[in-house]
């Protein structure tokens, strides 16, 4: 019995040893699954440890309101996310000094093969939800307070849904599992366009609506004055918003996909909030 | 290609990631059953033998932890590390040790409430009989817990059962985090979520065959444990 203790005991001591011995403290990034999931992070982090080897970062993956509320409570040290107004009220509570735009694509309306809704032939994103509404076709929503579903809600709302029945189907989970649960269920749903065109393979569901400026979809950085880390965070939000940096973005790509997956935003030296992007002009 | 065939080479062919993976779940999963031996394991043992006034209560909650939902412990030891938590200078929060922590808590009880419910068996008789023949209180105790050897390792391996299946807490406290907290359940969600079937068909038919393994390891040195003579 000694033994077998002595034989669970050392590993333990050494691996809290290893643990609290390393200088280098990580800093803690809470990132939207679109960013994770679709494998650009793997991609950046790793192009900036190339530059900045001193640097760890960690990432935990949430949706965009989650992030927020961690910056809150100061359990992270920078926020990659998408939610503009959300973004905004928590510079206006005091948690950060700005928001620092980095990239950006765009919301795609996606629902079955079938569309019993007529959403192709709508021609603003809320006559689409309102098409959908009326129809009474199934509809799911992320229902997690993310950035996708901050969206969602507000083309309810431009659409002037607000009495939901039961076609309206709350998932509660990232980008990737409510584009599953809407393809095998034959739904409707939202989808920013990297995680759709990662999992396009494998869903049935059809880009209904697409490529409307209103579908803007940007991603900023934040570094909540709450982070404890603050020297390194912002050395990754100088980072992102570098030319090598941006130059990432850029050129991230799912397997051999044509068009990038997010769009860089170069930061203006004078300018420091950068003028919304015409997506008709960009793509 | 067929996913479960490309599982099957992933798993063969040493993939970097998947086996990163499984070791880590095995370091933290191992952690935490030994932390959970080291104080479920005495507890159960002490509170199964010993009579004292308030026995009752304390048996009650020792089992009640048995009941704890996973992924409450998880949101509990969230709360407790986030550095607006009590114990948020520690900055403990997404890191290996949170899941320790966590997982430790539950599998505390398991390991303690199996021990305990062993010991209990024990005819008293049996000390007693050891005492009249010249055993120490200590060698008493040891002749006790040799006769349940077999029950304890079922209380280890009960423990390890809550630990390896365990997602909802670790995924809370460890954030999963690739080649840090990333463990084989929260890996299994994430390529599930990101349509990576193959990868997390290879981490569930490895998770499955360690549970077996380490049942059936555990049964195994059960059973020597039986054969050794009582009295050395």
């Amino acid at each position: 019995m000694r033994s077998l203790l002595s034989l669970l005991l050392i590993p333990l001591l050494a691996f809290l040893s290893a643990a609290c011995g390393d200088a280098r403290t990580p800093v803690i990034l809470a990132a939207t699954t679109s960013t994770y999931d679709s494998g650009l992070l793997e991609v950046l982090i790793a192009a900036f440890n190339r530059e900045h080897g001193t640097i760890r970062i960690r990432t935990v993956v949430m949706g965009s309101g989650e992030a927020l509320e961690l910056g809150r409570r100061g359990d992270a040290d920078v926020l990659l996310i998408h939610a503009p107004e959300a973004e905004e009220h928590f510079i206006e509570e005091g948690y950060a000094d700005e928001r620092v735009p980095v990239m950006y694509n765009d919301f795609v309306i996606l629902g079955p093969v079938s569309d019993p809704a007529e959403v192709a032939e709508t021609d603003t994103p809320g006559a689409a939800f309102e098409a959908i509404a009326q129809s009474r076709a199934l509809f799911v929503s992320r229902g997690d307070s993310s950035g996708t579903h901050y969206r969602e809600l507000a083309l309810w709302k431009t659409a002037r849904i607000d009495v939901f029945g039961p076609w309206y189907v709350e998932s509660g989970q990232g980008q990737g599992t409510s584009l599953q649960i809407a393809s095998e269920r034959a739904a409707y749903t939202i989808s920013d366009r990297a995680t759709f065109t990662v999992l396009q393979d494998i869903l049935e569901l059809k880009p209904l609506f697409e490529r409307h400026r209103s579908l803007l979809n940007l991603y900023s950085v934040i570094r909540p004055e709450e982070a404890l880390r603050k020297g390194e965070a912002q050395v990754f939000v100088d980072w992102l918003t570098s030319e090598s940096g941006q130059e990432v973005i850029l050129r991230f790509r799912h397997h051999d996909t044509e068009e990038p997956l997010f769009r860089p935003l170069v930061r203006g030296s004078t300018n420091p909030v950068l003028p919304v992007p015409d997506l008709e002009e960009m793509y | 290609m067929d996913p479960l065939l490309e599982a099957l080479r992933l798993i063969t062919s040493g993939d970097l990631y998947v086996w990163n993976v499984i070791l880590r779940s095995l370091q933290i999963s191992g952690l935490s059953l030994g932390l959970a031996v080291v104080i479920g394991l005495p507890i159960g043992v002490a509170v199964g033998l010993a009579n004292f006034r308030c026995r009752m209560p304390v048996v009650a909650l020792i089992n009640a932890g048995l009941a704890f939902p996973p992924v409450v412990v998880g949101l509990a030891v969230f709360l407790f590390l986030s550095r607006s938590g009590p114990l948020g200078e520690l900055g403990l929060l997404y890191t290996p040790l949170a899941m320790i922590a966590a997982q430790a808590v539950i599998a505390g009880p398991y390991v303690a409430a199996v021990s305990l419910a062993a010991v209990e068996g024990i005819p008293p008789d049996i000390a007693l009989q050891a005492r009249a023949l010249g055993a120490s209180r200590w060698q008493a105790i040891m002749l006790q817990l040799r006769e349940v050897r077999t029950s304890l390792v079922a209380a280890v391996a009960a423990g390890f059962g809550a630990i390896i299946s365990e997602v909802g807490a670790v995924m809370i406290v460890g954030g999963n985090i690739l080649g840090e907290t990333r463990v084989m359940t929260t890996a299994i969600v994430l390529e599930t979520r990101r349509g990576n079937f193959e990868v997390a068909i290879a981490m569930g038919v490895v998770l499955m065959f360690i549970a077996l393994f380490v049942n059936v390891l555990l049964l195994i040195l059960g059973r020597r444990s039986i054969r050794r003579p009582l009295i050395a």
